[in-house]
């Protein structure tokens, strides 16, 4: 189901003009098809609580899930603003929007009563893609005050301006219908299909998953196997030596899945991580350890202490000692990695200075300790 | 009129009616505006005769004229920033059009961001105490906000008639106590006529206009092609309640029947809903609005008596059939009077092409509203000439807020130096807000240093800038500079674990988040820390913080429910705002808590404690209104 295949398929139909592939399409021969029941609030919506919805799932060759349609309206409510039409949304299989069909003699339409040209047919799919789109955070309000039938506030009239969206971002005189089909191509339906997947995949089916080209893929097969409470030495070596590669959101993931595991195998990850080139990965290690739930035992913080001295920052360099601190952790070991840094630039040297203040120190120890005072007296 | 009786006269008038101009003559004042010398007042308690004594000199540095939204920030700012102020409103209540007594929505220049600053923290603290939006404790609450504030004096029922003047500056104004029967002489080095309708400022001999600029004024393409006296007109609102069952209604004898039939011809003139009031029932006027200010009220009582006469009684209505009047306004709001001339003259193409002005202290963003000249009474054109045009947020810049002519006066709201069509946009409450925050800190400016405004625009229009920035006032495309700000200066910058911005982005002199980048920090979950670092020791005695109230919500009070859930608006303290948080310095390596923010309310917080020498400050965002992250877009630190 997450096969090659099937995401070159996808790939394709992401490459042919939305606007054929989707008015001419052929209709989805659902032979092979489940229906969900799913709740979802629609911000278009005035009232305040959830509805029911019918969401198709579409089965591949392998039995799994593939794909999830829904039937909804292109404009919520509003009186006779818009022309209403029915509009099929498609997701993928972990609930990304993919692409939108209208029944063969349905168009979409403007507020002026115009159709939409193929562009902006375009435009819409492009909209809905973007998760991020500027309709996030539009409310329903300033659409339908942007909407030239108005008559409500004294003044409000000037709502008609405000919706000050990029002709890039909407599609103009259609803002509501981009409004309300956004809104059903990113809402919480997502989690619903992402709940539906993430139920009828084994862990090993999530493991290879993990191996997908595409982040999306690998956070959820992540977020799934968190769920699942599954936590493997296999996928464990796996995890480690990726996050050596990925990016900040990859490793803020990958450690909200470890935390919520074994303890032994977090911290190990942790000592791991800490050994990395990669500085955005410690910083994260470091940053995750300290508000770990459960004490580090002091081996541990021996270990970390270790790569003080390798530390390319002083952020790291303080977040570890802060660890140290808290954990109210004292050893021989951890004070030699502190006093090497004295020699260090004064940021990380003065920080290591205050951890060794209430440490007892060897003569030799003390003696540098004491010639780093009195250099750099001014800067303390 | 021998001088006695007229004011006389002027008296009874202000007595009997409260609201009734007492007008002044200036010019020969030692007598007072009332002569007492008839006064028959036997004192039963002391057995004899007496003489009243109704009157009082004030001495202040700034004072204030009109208490609505422009100079409730104009008054509360030149307080905070260290002047000795007077407020003085001619009502009971503050607030102006958006008091209790009209109930204009207190909306934002753009529907996109709003402002912050004041009038933001104003309308949290409603939200504080006034859960129930009721109109009549908003009035309370603009109360407490601007009576709490030390070194500004508030004067309600106090209406300024006119300016003795000492050359080209004014020295005093002198002001009508309605309540009192008190003439006050209020002596100040820096006056701000936030009036709307600039009485005091015209006896000052400030210059102003009236009427509509031609479109070859100034090349504003959607002004009349030949200079008029038009001015925007006035309006009363209502608020409604369901009985339950159906109610009737009648109609009062005044009451001018309403022709619907040729008003709907216009698709903006419509029954769209029975709860608020209609924009379009509104009356203006082609020569002198102010003089015809009564005739004009009566008027919209007929006209929306007419109207709703119309909604109860012709069948067209059915929804209204349960719908009661439970509030019709007393007091027209007014939209436009004397518009004053200072050394620049905004006009629509400035607005427009959002031109950058050097002197940007304010900012605005509505589209050009312009409502129909005649208003109901010319049913054949349409209610609004609505032009869109504005893009962006525009500056408003500081040479628009004072007087050309009048040294030490400046202006704020609904009277600045805009021509008609720009007034069209800069009307707006929120905008109107932002200006009077300027004015009030530059205004504190100009009296410590002993310059004029005119004075301060040429030479010191940075610091009046870095001043608002550190308020929290806005400025479109002006980023802070403070230079004495010890956070830009710091070595490191690191925040606990982060979800989304940078730490950094703190210090960059941005305060809100623009389309083309963010400027803020946000760490993952509470508990957060942020730490500034700084090779050498500094010395700290502020830390400024600047949270989230996310300026893309709206917040402010409807008549109409139905609004907030429509705007998504969340009827509480932001929940993304810090409720409680330390300060802490680290000095001789130890951590040592020197402030501490407890139940903030404001996106702006300032601690200050005694001076401390360190090489580190930590500060942990212990706590939200409930969202579950810590979040902030400014740290600054000063000695
Ligand atoms: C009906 C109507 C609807 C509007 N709709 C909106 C809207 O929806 N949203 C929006 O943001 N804006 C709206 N506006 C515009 C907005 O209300 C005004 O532009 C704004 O209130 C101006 O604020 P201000 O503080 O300058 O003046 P005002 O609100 O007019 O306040 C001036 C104050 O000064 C006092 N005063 C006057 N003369 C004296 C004197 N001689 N001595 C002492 N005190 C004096 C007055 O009592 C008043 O309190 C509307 C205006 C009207 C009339």
């Amino acid at each position: 189901m997450f096969g090659k295949q099937l995401y070159i398929v996808w790939s394709i139909g992401l490459l042919i003009p939305i606007f054929l592939g989707m008015r001419a399409g052929t209709p989805l021969t659902p032979t092979n098809s489940v229906i969900h029941e799913v709740e979802y609030r629609h911000p278009g919506n005035k009232d305040d609580f959830y509805t029911s919805y019918t969401l198709h799932e579409l089965k591949g060759d392998d039995g799994m899930p593939e794909q999830f349609y829904i039937d909804v309206q292109s404009v919520i409510c509003l009186e006779d603003v818009c022309q209403v039409v029915p509009v099929r949304l498609y997701w993928n299989n972990i609930g990304e929007y993919k692409k939108y069909e209208l029944a063969e003699d349905i168009s979409l339409e403007k507020g002026d009563g115009e159709f939409f040209e193929e562009k902006d047919y375009l435009l819409l799919d492009k909209i809905l893609a973007d998760n991020n789109s500027p309709f996030k955070t539009v409310g329903i309000d300033e659409i339908i005050s942007s909407i030239p039938v108005h008559g409500e506030e004294v003044d409000g009239y000037s709502g008609a301006t405000t919706l000050n969206l990029h002709s890039s971002e909407s599609v103009e005189g259609a803002a509501l219908t981009c409004f309300t089909l956004w809104h059903w191509a990113n809402g919480s339906i997502q989690d619903s299909i992402r709940r539906i997947t993430g139920d009828a995949c084994n862990t090993q089916q999530l493991q290879e998953l993990f191996q997908h080209q595409e982040l999306a893929f690998r956070l959820f097969a992540l977020e799934q196997m968190g769920a699942k409470d599954y936590y493997s030495v296999e996928f464990y070596h796996q995890l480690l030596s990726h996050t050596t590669i990925a990016n900040s959101k990859e490793i803020k993931a990958s450690l909200n899945y470890l935390e919520q595991g074994p303890t032994e195998m977090y911290f190990k990850s942790i000592l791991e991580m800490v050994a990395q080139e990669n500085k955005e990965l410690r910083i994260c290690a470091l940053s995750s350890l300290s508000k770990y739930k459960t004490e580090v035992p002091l081996s541990t913080l021996i270990n970390l202490s270790e790569y003080l001295s390798n530390f390319s920052s002083y952020r790291e360099v303080n977040l570890l000692l802060s660890i140290i601190e808290e954990q109210k952790a004292s050893s021989v070991q951890i004070t030699e990695e502190a006093i090497k840094l004295l020699t260090k630039d004064i940021l990380v040297a003065r920080r290591a200075y205050w951890f060794l203040e209430d440490k007892s120190l060897t003569p030799s120890q003390y003696k540098v300790y004491k010639r780093f005072y009195k250099k750099n007296k001014e800067y303390l | 009129m021998k001088r006695r009786d007229f004011f006389r006269k002027a008296t009874v008038g202000a007595v009997g009616a409260s609201l009734v101009p007492v007008v002044g003559n200036a010019a020969n004042h030692n007598q007072g505006v009332v002569d007492r010398e008839n006064d028959r007042w036997y004192q039963v308690a002391k057995g004899k005769m007496g003489t009243p004594d109704r009157q009082e000199t004030i001495d202040c540095d700034v004072l204030v004229l009109g208490g609505g939204m422009a100079g409730i920030s104009a008054a509360v700012s030149a307080a905070r920033n260290g002047a000795n102020t007077v407020l003085v409103q001619d009502r009971p209540v503050l607030g102006g059009n958006a008091s209790s007594e009209m109930r204009v929505t207190v909306n934002q220049g753009s529907h996109k961001e709003r402002e912050s600053g004041i009038v933001e923290e104003i309308l949290i603290e409603n939200w504080v105490y006034n859960p129930q939006d009721s109109y009549n404790v908003w009035d309370h609450v603009l109360y407490g906000y601007v009576t709490r504030e030390k070194n500004l004096r508030l004067m309600l029922n106090t209406q300024a008639i006119s300016a003795e003047m000492d050359g080209d500056k004014i020295k005093t104004a002198i002001c009508w106590g309605i309540t009192n029967e008190t003439e006050y002489k209020i002596n100040a080095k820096q006056f701000i006529d936030c009036s709307g309708d600039g009485l005091l400022a015209a006896t000052a001999g400030a210059e102003y206009r009236t009427g509509r600029e031609s479109r070859n004024e100034f090349g504003e393409d959607h002004a009349p092609e030949q200079a008029d006296g038009w001015t925007m007109g006035d309006c009363i609102m209502m608020v409604t309640k369901d009985m339950g069952k159906p109610v009737p209604f009648k109609a009062p004898h005044y009451a001018i029947p309403f022709d619907y039939e040729a008003a709907f011809k216009d698709k903006h003139r419509r029954i769209k809903q029975v709860k608020e009031g209609y924009w379009w029932v509104e009356v203006g006027d082609d020569f002198d609005i102010i003089a015809n200010r009564e005739n004009i009220r009566h008027k919209l009582m007929a006209y929306f008596y007419g109207v709703w006469d119309y909604i109860k009684n012709s069948g067209d209505h059915p929804e209204a059939d349960n719908i009661a009047l439970d509030w019709v306004g007393s007091i027209p709001g007014r939209r436009e009077s004397r518009r004053f001339m200072g050394d620049i003259l905004l006009n629509q193409v400035d607005l427009a092409n959002n031109k950058t002005f050097d002197d940007a202290v304010a900012f605005g963003g509505w589209s050009f509203d312009e409502h129909n000249p005649g208003g109901i009474e010319d049913l054949s054109q349409p209610a609004s000439y609505f032009h869109k045009g504005v893009k962006e947020l525009y500056q408003i810049p500081y040479g628009a807020l004072y007087s050309k002519n009048i040294q030490n006066l400046s202006f704020s709201g609904r009277n600045i130096s805009v021509t008609h069509m720009a007034l069209s946009s800069t009307r707006i409450i929120g905008t109107c807000s932002t200006m009077g925050q300027a004015t009030g800190t530059a205004a504190a400016m100009c009296v410590k240093k002993g310059i004029n405004p005119c004075e301060l625009r040429k030479k010191h229009i940075k610091e009046l800038q870095e001043q608002l920035l550190r308020d929290d006032a806005f400025i479109p495309r002006r980023p802070a500079l403070d230079k004495s700000d010890l956070a830009k200066k710091a070595d490191a910058i690191m925040g606990s674990s982060t979800i989304s911005g940078d730490a950094k982005n703190l210090v960059d002199g941005m305060s809100r988040d623009r389309a083309d980048k963010i400027h803020h920090w946000e760490a993952d979950g509470l508990n957060a820390e942020l730490q500034l670092e700084w090779k050498k020791p500094v010395s700290i005695s502020k830390v400024e913080l600047k949270g989230e109230t996310v300026v893309s919500r709206k917040m402010m009070m409807h008549k109409n429910p139905e609004k907030y859930t429509k705007q998504g608006q969340i009827n509480a303290v932001p929940p993304e705002l810090i409720k409680t948080a330390t300060v802490e310095a680290r000095i001789k390596g130890k951590w040592v808590e020197v402030a501490k923010i407890e139940d903030n309310i404001t996106r702006l917080m300032k601690t200050s404690f005694e001076q401390v020498k360190t090489t580190a400050v930590r500060i942990k965002l212990n706590e939200t209104w409930g969202y579950k992250n810590a979040k902030l877009y400014e740290v600054r630190c000063y000695s």
